[in-house]
């Protein structure tokens, strides 16, 4: 092993010793013992699941099955499921207020689980495991939105739809006819693709259609939980406007030229210019792009739902059952989770932009600002290492120009301008960091990087 | 599973309790084969990638292909699905602002086929040359015979904004010869130039274009085996195929043989550079006396020149011996002229020797005749040579790497070190793979390879050579990896394609990564 590849080993140990090290610096906690507890709740769930299955297709039902627990494995193994007390102590409370007004649901088997993916979304597994991401969450208003979605999800869940596409799909994939054609075309030498493509693409449609029609329904139901209770109703209107303009974060451009560099080493703004390649990327055709969506339009959803989202709203309705403080709290809180989540999992582009935004929104803010210097410094070090590639983005029409406009600045940025530009930066921001651990640590690593020659 | 598995069990008794048939998955059939994949280049800039897959059969004659284009940051960008001949290879492709070019052979027809596409993916025109016995031989072997450098077209060139450039080479018994032909991206439109033959063997080599002349360097001798090498430029006009000017490159006593050239920016003329001999000297047999830059306007007129010979200009930076050749890089072939923003000229390039090939002279005594090559070359170093605006060398550095042997054809032995070098360019027998320059011009990334055997590492390494804000830095990345194979590929300028192919996981990882 070579010296320079031990020096970068050394350097990205630092980095984690660093972060567990100062594990107090942040605001929630994890708590190991409650994740290998909700570990063996899933597996159980699984193990049941599969025991009750019938004989016709069993395997691939058993395989799917097995899929979706390796995903949900795949949550407590990156470390994205959050498990501080404080905040699962808010989501149990926001569900006792639904199921104390809804006594007819059985509770038995649910585990409503923060994720701290700062991806605006929240999944029902199917098995009992809801994941509402902080992402989402942080994104919410109220609290009436915010149980908003959580009754979407539950809706999900007790209408069964996962078991329902999973049984379509094997039923579809798996049947006779199905089955029949896909011999057929194997022994086809001519135009095999062709008709594969064709049934795809039909398989696809359906898969979208039929997923459409769950998400309608699941809105549905999930006013139809939320009408006894003191939630307002009316809220479900604001929470899928906010779904529907939830990517926005990533849109917005941030100050740069204010947040990085100093006096001493101005940003530059080269850093962040752009290249065209030319070429057009092919438009599906607006019939494909609405026959593919597994989502309704959110204003589709909204028209759909306004009716009786004023129709049920009770008097005396309220934005917040439990406490309006501990929900803003909760929010600040895990607008520094999601990024100290999207740093820890490898999504370092994530984690700069997260970071940058969290600073440039609390500019007094150590751990903010240690987050950026901590984003930093690892993309000196993975770069230095040749492999930054691996945990950054790269631009993507599809992103929105805030974001971009970061992914251009790490990929114009050289090996010594990031060094320069972190201890610079870190420097600037010393009388905001001052005392706080976390911060101190990562400054002292970047002026060793800012060193080395 | 696949159709030879289904077919098997069907086959089995059902004593034996074997299910007759396992259920199949949509993946399990559907089929398609990568046939080639590649770069999309402009002007050395890397613009995107190509993969070329047969996606369908059509018809016993017939199948469907596609292209698949992605941007430089591998986000997908058009699928363009075409139906063709069975029997057809894309051998190239490039890239020229506003049109792609994809070049293939088609060995039904004999032919060689272009089909141009517009920025939306619309294919907007198609060209076929048919094959005659004089140009076949040449995309036969270009078929079997792949250069490593990725960057670097044999026989398809851009030409900015206007369309391409193919220089085919000739050859028919003891005529060797060449010719040009334009493929416009404008409009339907395509010339063909073809040379006096005057007997002499003729090869050239595109140098590149100015807005409206392209230019190739071509070097003749009265004989194949002959030692006396001229050299001249053609420059041809690039809207009607007609010889602009062709000019020997003997400027007083001094003949250039060049073999880079780059626009001027900002001025209606262009830079050319190479070796230069004196004007009375046997190429084959002479040193060359220095490296030579001349600057020319569109109409082939010299505008200013300026030598720097070995002896003197080059030894203040470089130790050289009496025969020109820089200790122990020996001669030195240039890959790449590059100017930047800050008004500096960059030459990159690679040394070579000649040396004795023990089995080829072994063969030549067993067999009592030249059977076999009884000189190969030797590939050294790297160089960088640094001039300023008035061509003044400044500066030169060399760069170290383990040397490698290249064993060249039988008629190699009567080359020049000149055409040699070409003839081995030609072949891929050079370490170097690419230089990009960023599109402000103010940085360019040099690339070769090289096997290192150290105590810390033993392996193929990927190395680069960096010009930013006035510094050349180097870099390295090992190729050993866990993964079952690992090819690099040129990427947007400063970074590099890194592909890992982990055969157990029937895996591929693309990632981009970036050069320091």
């Amino acid at each position: 092993m070579n010296t320079k590849l031990v020096l970068s080993l050394l350097g990205l140990c630092a980095i984690q010793a660093t972060a567990q090290q100062f594990d107090s610096a942040f605001q929630l906690r994890h708590n190991p013992t409650t994740a290998t507890r909700l570990q063996t709740l899933v597996k159980q769930r699984y193990l049941n699941d599969v025991a009750a299955l019938n004989s016709t297709n069993k395997k691939e039902t058993e395989a799917i099955y097995q899929k979706r627990l390796e995903a949900i494995e795949e949550n407590f193994a990156k470390d994205q499921v959050l498990t501080d007390s404080r905040a699962q102590a808010y989501l149990t409370g926001m569900a006792a207020t639904l199921f104390k007004y809804n006594p007819q649901l059985d509770t038995a088997g649910l585990r409503l689980l923060f994720s701290r993916s700062w991806v605006p979304n929240a999944a029902s597994m199917g098995e009992g495991t809801i994941f509402y991401h902080i992402g989402l969450f942080t994104q919410m208003a109220s609290e009436s939105q915010a149980a908003f979605v959580l009754c979407h999800e539950l809706a999900h869940y007790y209408l069964n739809h996962s078991g329902k596409k999973i049984n379509r799909y094997i039923q579809t994939v798996y049947s006779d006819a199905f089955q029949q054609d896909l011999r057929r075309l194997q022994k086809t030498e001519y135009g095999r693709n062709a008709q594969l493509e064709k049934m795809i693409k039909e398989l696809q449609f359906s898969n979208g259609r039929h997923s459409r029609e769950f998400e309608s329904s699941a809105d549905s139901m999930a006013l139809e939980l939320m009408q006894a209770t003191p939630f307002d109703t009316k809220e479900a209107l604001a929470a899928l406007a906010v779904l529907d303009s939830s990517d926005n974060v990533f849109k917005q451009e941030l100050p740069l030229q204010k947040l990085l560099g100093s006096d001493a080493y101005p940003f530059k703004s080269h850093w962040i210019a752009a290249e065209e390649f030319g070429f057009a990327s092919k438009k599906i055709s607006p019939k494909d792009e609405d026959s593919l969506k597994t989502h309704p339009d959110c204003s589709q959803r909204i028209r759909a739902l306004s009716n009786k989202a004023i129709a049920y709203r009770q008097a005396g309705a309220r934005l917040f059952v439990q406490s309006a403080d501990e929900f803003k709290w909760l929010q600040g809180a895990f607008a520094e989770e999601q990024v100290r989540a999207a740093i820890e999992s490898g999504q370092v582009s994530r984690g700069l932009y997260l970071s940058l935004n969290y600073l440039n929104a609390d500019p007094k803010n150590a751990v903010a600002a240690a987050l950026v210097g901590d984003c930093l410094n690892r993309m000196y070090l993975h770069q230095k290492s040749h492999t930054l590639g691996k945990y950054v983005d790269q631009p993507h029409a599809g992103f929105g120009e805030g974001y971009n406009q970061i992914l251009r600045l790490i990929q114009n940025l050289r090996l010594n301008e990031i060094a320069a530009l972190a201890y610079h930066t870190l420097n600037r921001l010393s009388a905001t960091g001052k005392g706080n651990g976390y911060f101190e640590a990562v400054l002292k690593q970047s002026a060793s990087n800012f060193s080395t020659p | 599973m696949n159709f030879k598995t289904v077919l098997l069990s069907l086959l089995l008794p059902a004593s034996l309790g074997i299910k007759a048939q396992q259920k199949l998955s949509i993946e399990n059939v559907y089929r398609m084969s990568l046939r080639n994949a590649g770069p999309i280049v402009t002007n050395e800039e890397v613009k995107g990638y190509y993969s070329f897959y047969m996606s369908d059969k059509i018809d016993r004659k017939t199948n469907e292909y596609t292209l698949q284009l992605v941007d430089v940051n591998l986000n997908k960008l058009n699928d363009i699905k075409f139906q063709d001949s069975r029997s057809v290879t894309l051998l190239e492709s490039s890239f020229n602002d506003n049109s792609i070019i994809f070049m293939f052979y088609n060995n039904d027809n004999n032919s060689v086929d272009y089909r141009m596409y517009n920025m939306e993916g619309k294919q907007t025109f198609t060209y076929s040359k048919p094959l005659d016995k004089r140009s076949e031989q040449f995309f036969r072997q270009a078929i079997s015979f792949q250069s490593n450098e990725e960057t670097e077209n044999q026989n398809l060139f851009d030409i900015p904004g206007k369309g391409f450039i193919t220089v085919t080479p000739l050859r028919e018994g003891r005529n060797y010869t060449y010719d040009v032909t334009f493929f416009s991206s404008e409009k339907r439109r395509t010339w063909t130039y073809n040379p006096v033959e005057d007997g002499r063997v003729a090869q050239a080599q595109f140098l590149g274009a100015s807005d409206s002349v392209a230019v190739l360097e071509v070097l003749t001798r009265p004989k194949l085996m002959s030692q006396k090498t001229e050299s001249s430029l053609v420059g041809i006009n690039l809207f009607n195929g007609r010889k602009v000017f062709e000019v020997n490159t003997i400027d007083g006593p001094q003949q250039l043989y060049p073999v880079n050239i780059t626009v001027r920016r900002g001025a209606n003329s262009f830079l050319l550079m190479g070796p230069y001999y004196g004007a009375q000297d046997n190429v084959v047999k002479d040193k060359s006396t220095g490296i030579g830059v001349w600057e020319m306007n569109n109409q082939g007129r010299l505008i200013r020149s300026k030598y720097n010979s070995w002896a003197q200009d080059m030894s203040k930076f470089l130790s050289v011996d009496r025969k020109g050749r820089v200790a122990d890089m020996g001669y030195v072939y240039f890959h790449s002229l590059q100017q930047t923003a800050d008004g500096k000229l960059f030459a990159i390039g690679e040394g070579y020797k000649k040396i004795a090939d023990g089995v080829g002279i072994a063969a030549n005594i067993l067999a009592g005749g030249h059977v076999a090559g009884a000189t190969k070359m030797r590939i050294t170093d790297m160089l960088m040579l640094q001039f300023d605006g008035a061509f003044n060398l400044v500066g030169a550095d060399v760069y170290d790497k383990n040397s490698n042997n290249f064993s060249l054809a039988t008629a190699s032995d009567y080359l020049s070190p000149h055409a040699m070098a070409m003839m081995a360019k030609a072949m891929g027998a050079f370490d170097y793979s690419f230089t990009q320059q960023n599109a402000s011009h103010t940085s360019f990334t040099s690339a070769y390879t090289d096997y290192e055997r150290t105590k810390d590492y033993k392996g193929l390494t990927f190395n680069t050579l960096t010009y930013y804000d006035g510094k050349v830095s180097r870099d390295k990345i090992n190729l050993k990896t866990s993964a079952t194979s690992l090819a690099i590929m040129p990427s947007r300028s400063g970074s590099v394609l890194v592909l890992e192919y982990f055969r157990k996981d029937k895996r591929l990882d693309m990632h981009i990564e970036k050069i320091n």
